[in-house]
């Protein structure tokens, strides 16, 4: 199934939808990929995994022929949904050439975007584009709120604006929230307010990663356990979001994994090919090999996280007892262990709030976690920059 | 109603795949994605090559084993679809 927001499948389709897509994973054909147009952005919210990066001074980013080779190469592997993001991929001068570059090619285009900078011309320019999907990051309900989080003033009123005219041009945005600490208590309120602005779908999710050079520093941001416990237990906003939960652990141990390097990738702004955004074990890079050579030829690593196909093939979970609620990343695995097939820590945190959360509803025990750092966002950040903004 | 000699071309901002045999249509107007089975993808490979629907019906005749009226039924059936979703266009201007 795509991993975008805001496709429709209905009834009969959807088996037949599922049938193509498990012939393409068994030909190994990505029907989805993820390309990062660039790191530059011009706002810096507090939890971003890909600004303040160590590992990435003094690199070049593709140019537009190299992106358009990429885009050429992705259609030919059988990519069909094809996301576009940063950074804010508006940044880009040739942004639009690449875009269209994209529609040629019949990519079915999302588009990640702050929703910052986009003027009347540009929702011109998107309404001719008609990407499927265009999703922006609501952080807080009100200004102040969405504002101290994107640590910029002037954030929320420009990504409304945005938003107002994707709504007049018909084109299909969605707001998404990542629920931390400093936004949590809106939560319901964050939601009402984005569907008044008419998004075709709203989404949240719980999940804060570390940067891509393993700093931990967004971390601090997360919602402890106990919050994930009351978003979880709360029936107007937790069900959809819960990790499958098999009812045997012979069942979860067949559960399928990510399906990174198999039914997706990622290219990063230094033509580095990624199995997925997420995980930093790369193919190969674009400037030094095709992407078709490096999908048929990837490394050993590459190799073995695509043949790991079920949760009983990675050792970490092989004899976990949390593997009936589990929702592993790879990539967050590999990021605080140094290796893919790792115990994934976040998951395993959120694992623990499912199974108490299951034990919740049959018998009725509410649990107790230990209280999380609670620190709430303000003047004792020290993350780089936080000192831009002041209310 | 689909004439025989109409010529249609995919509308433009429909995003499609063809994955081995089997298709995938993406209707960005509307969300919608579209599995298409190998004989809807063949009529949509062979739609995109501007090609009259009669030519497309025998093309179609002769690549696959089946009763040629029930491939002429089936063939006009799906592009009739296709118009109705508006995920084709017809080219206006080249009937006979």
């Amino acid at each position: 199934m795509p991993c975008v927001n805001g496709i429709v499948v209905e009834g009969a389709a959807e088996r037949a939808i599922d049938e193509i897509s498990l012939r393409a994973d068994a030909s190994q054909i990505p029907l989805n990929a993820m390309v990062e147009l660039t790191y530059r952005c011009n706002i810096d919210c507090v939890y971003c995994y890909c600004q303040h990066l160590d590992n990435t001074r003094g690199r070049e980013e593709l140019s537009t022929d190299e992106w358009k080779r990429v885009l050429d190469e992705l259609a030919r592997l059988g990519v069909l949904h094809l996301a576009m993001t940063g950074g804010e991929i508006l940044v880009r001068k040739d942004f639009w050439e690449i875009a269209r570059h994209a529609k040629a090619l019949h990519f079915s285009i999302t588009l990640f975007t702050n929703g910052t900078l986009i003027s009347q011309k540009q929702a011109d320019l998107l309404a001719e584009l008609r990407p499927t999907s265009i999703e922006m990051t609501l952080l807080g309900a009100t200004e102040q709120s969405h504002d101290r989080l994107a640590r910029q003033r002037g954030a929320w009123r420009r990504m409304m604006c945005g938003a107002l005219m994707l709504r007049e041009r018909s084109l299909p945005f969605v707001f998404k929230t990542t629920l931390m600490k400093e936004n949590f208590r809106e939560l319901h309120e964050i939601e009402q307010v984005a569907k008044s602005y008419g998004c075709r779908k709203y989404s949240r999710g719980v999940d804060v990663s570390p940067r891509n050079d393993g700093n931990r520093d967004p971390e601090r941001f997360q919602l402890g356990q106990q919050a994930l416990f009351d978003f979880f237990a709360d029936e107007r906003t937790g069900e959809p979001v819960l990790p499958e939960v098999r009812p045997t652990r012979s069942l979860s141990l067949q559960k399928g994994t990510c399906g990174a390097a198999l039914n997706g990738c990622a290219v990063n702004p230094f033509g580095d090919f990624l199995p997925c955004i997420q995980l930093m074990i790369p193919f190969g890079n674009i400037r030094e090999r095709s992407l078709l050579d490096m999908w048929t030829n990837p490394p050993e690593t590459v190799a073995r996280i695509r043949n790991t196909k079920i949760y009983g093939q990675v050792s970490a979970c092989s004899k976990c007892d949390l593997v009936d609620y589990c929702k592993r990343c790879h990539g967050l695995a590999h990021l605080d262990a140094g290796t893919w097939d790792a115990c994934d820590p976040r998951a395993r945190e959120t694992a623990e709030v499912v199974r108490a959360l299951v034990k919740y509803k049959k018998k009725g025990i509410a649990p107790s976690f230990e209280a999380g750092a609670g620190r709430e966002f303000g003047c004792t950040c020290d993350l780089t920059g936080c000192q831009r903004y002041a209310v | 109603m689909i004439r025989a000699d109409s010529r249609f071309k995919h509308h433009p901002d429909v995003a499609w795949r063809l994955v081995q045999e089997d298709g995938l249509l993406v209707d960005p107007r509307n969300g919608r994605i579209y599995p298409l089975n190998p004989v809807a993808a063949r009529i949509w490979t062979l739609l995109g090559a501007a090609r009259r629907v009669s030519e497309i019906v025998e093309i179609l005749i002769n690549e696959f084993d089946a009763p040629p009226e029930n491939i002429r039924e089936d063939a006009l059936g799906f592009v009739n679809k296709l118009v109705e979703a508006g995920l084709v266009v017809e080219i206006p201007g080249l009937q006979q």
